[in-house]
């Protein structure tokens, strides 16, 4: 039994055909003939910031970073083999990732596709972890997270996050901290494992140049495979959190070369903030600090950043704050620049040139985004991971007004704001 | 290549068109070639700033931002890069196909806006500013100083500045940064002119340009001045290494971890046919996830999180990657020099080759798909006889012995062994 039906991609041209599966598995299939590769993605809806859980009135809480740990783990079937070893010897290239929010297994080859289905849906299916193999594990995981740790971006966004949140499990490293995998055992993965990698959880999109039948063949097989979960009904605590920081500055000594800063905007989570006010938000971010804005400019003259320059939004269902981040010989000067702008922004005039060129710019990046096809689909299930879909979201973007990016001014506040600079550490 | 290549003269501009549905954006590729000259190479490098710092319409970086704004997004970025001792200096702008987007003369414009890149300033439109070449030289130095904090890329080219000095490899030059500060616009002109009067000139343009009248669009704005293209190619006869004594290097960082590179030299030239024993055993030591360096190195003794191999073909080099912990140092060169030492000893089962093969015809059937790819395959081709045909070179590959993996690894010689120590775990 499952249900077929194109997804609606709004006037796009694309046709995405989605089937549910009765055990809840959602299935997504993008023909694209005229390439020679299928790319496949399988996403788990856990991430690093499901740490707690409600089930059956009982509160739930795992160690920080066992998402990306069974993520690491979960290749290893229960004979032992490894699953990345058998996917590469029908020629396939995998890998996983793990983010905040879901967890991604994918595969990309130009034959044994349906094998290649096979062999993944059987180890996301049939998860099965050895205390011996755990351990040897954190060795790995350990010089993951030092790799990590000798990137001075890395963390200082660790303690920005850590200064704007309270509770939300944002504010954790991915993986983990050395300590806290330490900490993760047998049981605490299998009951993670049991608890999350239930098929309601799961999305599987298939890409490129495939045969949908004989595909199906394989998804069918795992059809009833069901029997390990725990429970279906799991509320998943985010602590959403109101706009205000913890810690509004930090000065770190970190390994760079020259000194940077970090700045972020908590934006108050817990009133409804829309996908509307999201879109025009990421909008109004380009337009005063965007590499084209007056901002930027006069900053660079000033040499108060350097090109090594970013300013975005980071968002999901329960957390959203601006990040800027920037190499800077005066970070200090900087950091009371932008504040000054910030404090300001209600004087800031968005021209009509100004809003025609933003949509232009939004459009094409919308296409861009489509071209290829591993693209499409990590960002698809992105989207869905949010319970949006990708084409509504391009829908909603197309009717933004310039009011709307006046309306999101509201969402830029200091008192909202914390920053981190950080400076080379003297050899 | 298929049919939906050709190749077209105009204006002494060798131009490559790649017509197909696969994409939904157009990928423009404009390169200068010539033979590298060390004395002006960090000039050229430059050039691909200060081109970039403003054209005809836009008068700084924030107009030309704007501008790529306008056009759906498009992007725009000019490199330089060597290809053994050739100087590609190229330009490459990427739009959405203009059958997305209101403008239906984007491709055009594209086109435009490129050329005004590279010709303008030669063409009298625009000119260099001091200011904004300042501005960029700031930018150039910082990045040079930044790009220490990539280590494996701050490690790599350390030891290739160790060992192969005095050869003519692309590498950062961390002490560049100083003759880029006393860089004049006097000197910045002649490389440009001398860049735009010498150059081979290759364009190439890959996307779906059905409905696009590409040749008379190039004909109407291809510069009418460029010399005709010289038949050079890339010099494949760079001499054999002698390796006497394996060299030793290590500098010490305040970093959680250790980077730890070997390098390794090989006979192989680039338009041999062992080139496809090379590729196929980097696949076996370290290009995939089953790689030997992956089982071993990570899976079976847990020394890392990164480990991979990888090759310099047009340089006859070969370099392995682990980042670990520094107290394991000894262990993983140790495992690492047993695992080439093994390869080198017992000949591969046909199972054990055939995965590889399998493996690494996967990842060429898949590179197909990349625009880009695309381009540098042809480009590889016009300047190193590189193979074309991708059943060739499927052929090619498929024909590779298990024998002739196994005396590839005896004749590799390891030539140093870098350390970029991080001691803060100690």
């Amino acid at each position: 039994m499952s249900n077929n039906k194109y997804i609606n991609t709004y006037g796009f041209d694309e046709k995405i055909e989605f089937i549910e599966r009765k055990n809840g598995l959602k299935v997504y299939f993008l023909k694209r003939d005229n390439i020679n590769k299928c790319y496949v993605n399988l996403k788990v809806k856990f991430g690093s910031i499901d740490q707690e859980f409600i089930i059956d009135n009982k509160k739930y809480t795992l160690n920080e970073g066992i998402a990306h740990f069974i993520e690491h783990k979960i290749f290893e079937m229960k004979d032992g083999k490894d699953a990345s070893v058998i996917l590469s010897e029908l020629g396939a290239d995998s890998n996983a990732f793990t983010t905040n929010t879901l967890t991604s297994y994918i595969f990309s080859t130009t034959e044994n596709i349906k094998e290649c289905l096979d062999v993944l849906m059987n180890f996301v299916y049939n998860g099965t972890f050895k205390q011996n193999t755990i351990d040897s594990e954190k060795d790995i995981i350990s010089q993951e997270i030092s790799m990590y740790a000798d990137e001075p971006e890395v963390e200082m966004l660790k303690v920005l996050l850590d200064n704007m949140y309270q509770k939300n499990f944002v504010k954790n490293d991915i993986g983990g901290t050395k300590e806290s995998i330490k900490l993760i055992n047998k049981e605490e993965m299998e009951f993670a494992y049991k608890t999350f990698y239930n098929p309601c959880n799961f999305s599987l999109f298939i890409s490129g140049n495939f045969n949908k039948e004989e595909l199906l063949e394989v998804i069918s097989k795992y059809d009833d495979r069901k029997n390990y979960v725990l429970n279906d009904n799991i509320l998943r605590i985010y602590h959403e959190e109101n706009g205000k920081i913890i810690n509004k500055k930090d000065e770190l000594e970190l390994n760079g070369t020259i000194p940077k800063l970090a700045l972020g905007i908590k934006i108050d989570k817990t009133k409804e903030i829309n996908i509307k006010d999201i879109i025009s938000l990421k909008l109004l971010i380009r337009l005063i600090f965007g590499e084209s804005s007056d901002n930027f400019e006069t900053l660079l003259n000033k040499k108060l950043i350097t090109e090594n320059y970013a300013a975005y939004l980071a968002y999901d269902n329960s957390y959203c704050h601006l990040l800027l981040e920037s190499d800077s010989k005066k970070p200090i000067l900087c950091i009371k620049e932008i504040i000054n702008i910030i404090n300001n922004i209600k004087d800031f005039k968005i021209t009509d040139k100004d809003f025609t060129r933003i949509k232009n710019q939004l459009l094409g990046s919308f296409i861009f985004s489509l071209n290829k096809i591993e693209d499409i689909t990590d960002r698809f299930l992105k989207y869905e991971n949010q319970n949006m879909n990708l084409f509504e979201y391009f829908d909603i973007a197309k009717n933004i007004e310039i009011n709307d990016l006046y309306n999101a001014m509201k969402y830029f506040n200091e008192k909202n704001l914390s920053y981190v600079l950080s400076f080379p550490k003297k050899v | 290549m298929n049919k939906s290549y050709q190749t077209l003269l105009i204006n002494n501009i060798r131009v490559h068109i790649i017509n197909s549905k696969k994409y939904k954006t157009t990928c423009i590729s404009y390169r200068l070639s010539t033979f590298i000259d060390p004395k002006i190479s960090h000039i050229i490098m430059g050039l691909s700033y200060f081109l970039l710092s403003n054209t005809s319409e836009c008068q700084n970086r924030k107009e030309i931002n704007r501008y790529l704004e306008n056009m759906y997004d498009s992007k725009i970025h000019c490199t330089m890069n060597a290809f053994g001792n050739i100087s590609n200096c190229e330009f490459v702008i990427k739009t959405i196909n203009q059958k997305y987007c209101p403008d239906k003369n984007l491709f055009e414009n594209s086109i435009k806006f490129l050329l005004d890149i590279i010709f303008g300033k030669y063409e009298g439109k625009n000119e260099f500013k001091e200011d904004l070449v300042n501005r960029e030289i700031e930018s150039i130095v910082n990045e040079i100083k930044v790009s220490k904090e990539n280590k494996t890329e701050y490690g790599l080219s350390l030891l290739i500045n160790k060992m192969c000095k005095n050869e003519n490899i692309d590498i950062i030059n961390f002490n560049n940064h100083l003759k880029f500060k006393k860089l004049t616009i006097k000197e910045i002109k002649e490389v440009y002119t001398y860049l735009i009067e010498n150059a081979n000139m290759d364009l190439f343009i890959s996307g779906d340009l059905e409905g696009i009248n590409v040749e008379e669009i190039l004909k109407n704005n291809l510069p009418k001045y460029t010399k005709a293209n010289e038949k050079f190619k890339v010099d494949l006869n760079n001499s054999n290494k002698n390796i006497k004594k394996v060299k030793y290097y290590e500098k010490i960082e305040n970093n959680n971890q250790t980077h730890l590179f070997l390098g390794y030299r090989n006979n192989i030239s680039y338009n041999s046919k062992d080139i496809y024993i090379q590729n196929l055993c980097n696949a076996i030591l370290g290009g995939f996830m089953n790689s030997r360096l992956f089982r071993i190195v990570r899976e079976k003794y847990n020394l890392c999180y990164s480990v991979f191999s990888f090759i310099r073909p047009l340089n006859k080099l070969m370099f392995i990657y682990a980042g670990i912990d520094d107290k394991n140092k000894d262990k993983t060169i140790n495992i690492i020099k047993k695992i080439v030492d093994d390869l080198s000893k017992r000949k591969l089962t046909e199972n054990e080759l055939n995965l590889f093969k399998k493996l690494l015809i996967n990842s060429i059937k898949e590179s197909e798909d990349s625009q880009y790819n695309q381009i540098d395959k042809i480009y590889s081709h016009i300047y190193g006889d590189a193979e074309i045909d991708i059943n060739k070179t499927i052929d090619h590959i498929n024909s590779v012995t298990s024998l002739e993996v196994k005396e590839y690894f005896k004749n590799i010689k390891l030539d140093a062994i870098f350390l970029l120590r991080g001691v803060l775990n100690e």
